[in-house]
């Protein structure tokens, strides 16, 4: 492997900037990334070479000019396929819009743009956004980089292999249900879900209006506060996206942990783990302890709840969405994806207004039993990677209640809007990557990165890279 | 109280939506979503007359860091 590959995103744009490398020598080093490793984990939808290749070119000679467009100057990156850019092509996962050219822009994307980076490409996503194991009828499945046989996790699955893989330095992805999350847990990666309203969605396909979230990610907790910083902010074009105080992320990574409190949940995320998780998990407290964090334990309200409201928001407003697509082009959704959307059909009005109306009294129930911890602790799943083939299933009778196991410890975060950040945190006895997420307060970004970066300094899971055979 | 819908209201209700389901897919359909309905009637049927959407607007914006 090429070693710039292995660069962090900080890295990698600070020798650049310097100009010890060149844009150009990053983005060779990527796509003999993805030359090596697309054919094993099928991350990308489409690679853009050459232009990516021209790009960079074009970033070194703004650079000798003296002429830096930001930050991330000559950094190649790939994205979500989801993120709208004009005149391009953004299939969304879906054979419906595998032709589809966009007539807006993503802000988010936008501003990774106006900072400087090189496109390298597009990435494998569940179609829509709508699974959370990668599968993908129309596209194939991404494969996990730690063993192609089991799955990388979703809706971002490309974005967790393509990062996981090295064959780019972070990707967007969007997170309704744990759709970051779970590919950075299974991949391991590290990954972080924004609040509701902290980084604008408009020009990204949407999926549930009142949960989606767009975040970043990467390798590093350092890397995620560098791209939070460069995304973050009110847009008018998201009337979510609302001016809340915006610290400086980055600048908090590098603070030490002494006189912080984190939770750790008396049930539910901790009930039932495989064995391996909950020795990671248990592993994980030490480390912190051993930074002069104190543990608490915290009383949170019922999960379930928050759980089944999630699943009555994602469902109706998932299929309001599609309704027209549904009327007119059912046949052209894979088997999994049309199952789910159908279930939104029946949804009630007054239950999907009545999950509307809970949110904000749930909301301040778990504000209140986590009010004297500065955040908390949980593992991402209860288990690491499944293999492909056992949770292959469809649209089948039963495929509800294989995902909601799958994304059991997201969807409460999701519907209460909490930031939360999944970090790799050891290895399950096959060698999977297992992960732990630190879930904040509302726009509370600043002390989970704050966290994962120190847990980070103590130890080197993030630094695991995946072998070709 | 939340609504659980049998097979014959699912077929009823994506009907009114302009999308016709045959029988076994309006079986599929209420045994995907009845468990989430079932343990969300627990909530639905105590929520205060008053509360409303924007309450989580200002839930988040009261807590924020």
């Amino acid at each position: 492997m090429n070693d710039l590959a292995s660069f962090s995103l900080a890295e990698v744009a600070t020798a650049i900037a310097k100009r010890k490398v060149s844009s150009r020598e990053a983005t060779e080093a990527c796509l003999e990334q993805i030359e090596a490793w697309q054919p094993r984990v099928n991350a990308f939808i489409a690679i853009d070479a050459e232009e990516a290749l021209a790009a960079a070119g074009a970033a070194d000679e703004a650079l000798a000019r003296g002429e830096a467009a930001g930050p991330l100057h000559g950094v190649p990156l790939a994205h979500k396929d989801m993120f709208y850019e004009i005149g391009r092509i953004s299939t969304c996962g879906s054979k419906i819009r595998r032709d589809w050219v966009a007539d807006t822009d993503s802000t988010a994307l936008s501003r990774l743009r106006a900072a400087g980076t090189v496109r390298l490409g597009t990435l494998n996503m569940a179609e829509f956004a709508y699974g959370p194991t990668g599968q993908n009828e129309h596209f194939g499945p991404a494969c996990n980089p730690w063993n192609p046989l089991h799955v990388t996790g979703g809706s971002s699955s490309g974005s967790g292999a393509a990062v996981a893989a090295r064959m780019t330095y972070a990707a967007l992805g969007s997170d309704t249900g744990g759709s970051i999350r779970m590919p950075a847990n299974f991949c391991g990666v590290t990954g972080l879900k924004t609040t509701v309203g902290r980084v604008s969605r408009a020009g990204a396909m949407p999926l549930s209006h009142s949960l989606d979230t767009i975040g970043p990610l990467a390798r590093t907790a350092e890397d995620c506060a560098l791209l939070l910083d460069l995304m973050a902010g009110p847009d008018p074009r998201d009337p979510v996206a609302v001016a809340t105080p915006l610290p400086d992320h980055s600048a908090v990574t590098g603070k030490d942990l002494r006189g912080l409190r984190l939770g750790i949940p008396e049930a539910f995320y901790t009930d039932d783990l495989d064995p391996d998780v909950a020795r990671v998990f248990e592993e994980t407290q030490k480390v912190f302890v051993a930074q002069g964090v104190e543990l608490k334990p915290v009383h949170l309200p019922d999960q379930m709840q928050l759980s089944a409201a999630a699943q009555v928001l994602l469902a109706a407003e998932a299929a309001a969405f599609h309704a027209p697509w549904l009327r007119e082009r059912p046949q052209d959704y894979g088997a999994q994806v049309r199952a789910r959307l159908e279930n939104g059909l029946a949804i009630s009005a007054i239950t999907y207004l009545d999950a509307l109306r809970w949110r904000g009294i749930a909301l301040a129930e778990h504000l209140a039993a986590t009010a004297e911890v500065d955040a908390w602790l949980a593992p991402a799943s209860r288990f690491a990677a499944p293999t492909i083939e056992e949770s292959d299933v469809g649209g089948s009778p039963n495929a509800e209640a294989v995902i909601q196991s799958i994304t059991r410890f997201m969807r409460p975060i999701n519907y209460l809007g909490l930031p939360s950040l999944v970090v790799p945190a050891g290895r399950s006895s096959a060698g999977l990557p297992v992960g732990i997420q630190i879930v904040g307060r509302p726009f509370g970004e600043a002390t989970i990165l704050q966290f994962g970066a120190a847990f980070q300094r103590a130890t080197d899971h993030h630094r695991a890279i995946p072998e070709l055979p | 109280m939340t609504d659980i819908p049998t097979p014959q209201q699912v077929t009823a209700m994506a009907e009114a939506t302009g999308i016709p389901v045959a029988p076994e897919m309006a079986n599929r359909i209420a045994r995907a979503i009845s468990p989430a309905l079932t343990v969300f009637a627990g909530v639905s049927g105590t929520l205060p007359f008053e509360a409303e959407p924007a309450n989580f607007i200002a839930a988040q914006k009261g807590q924020a860091e």
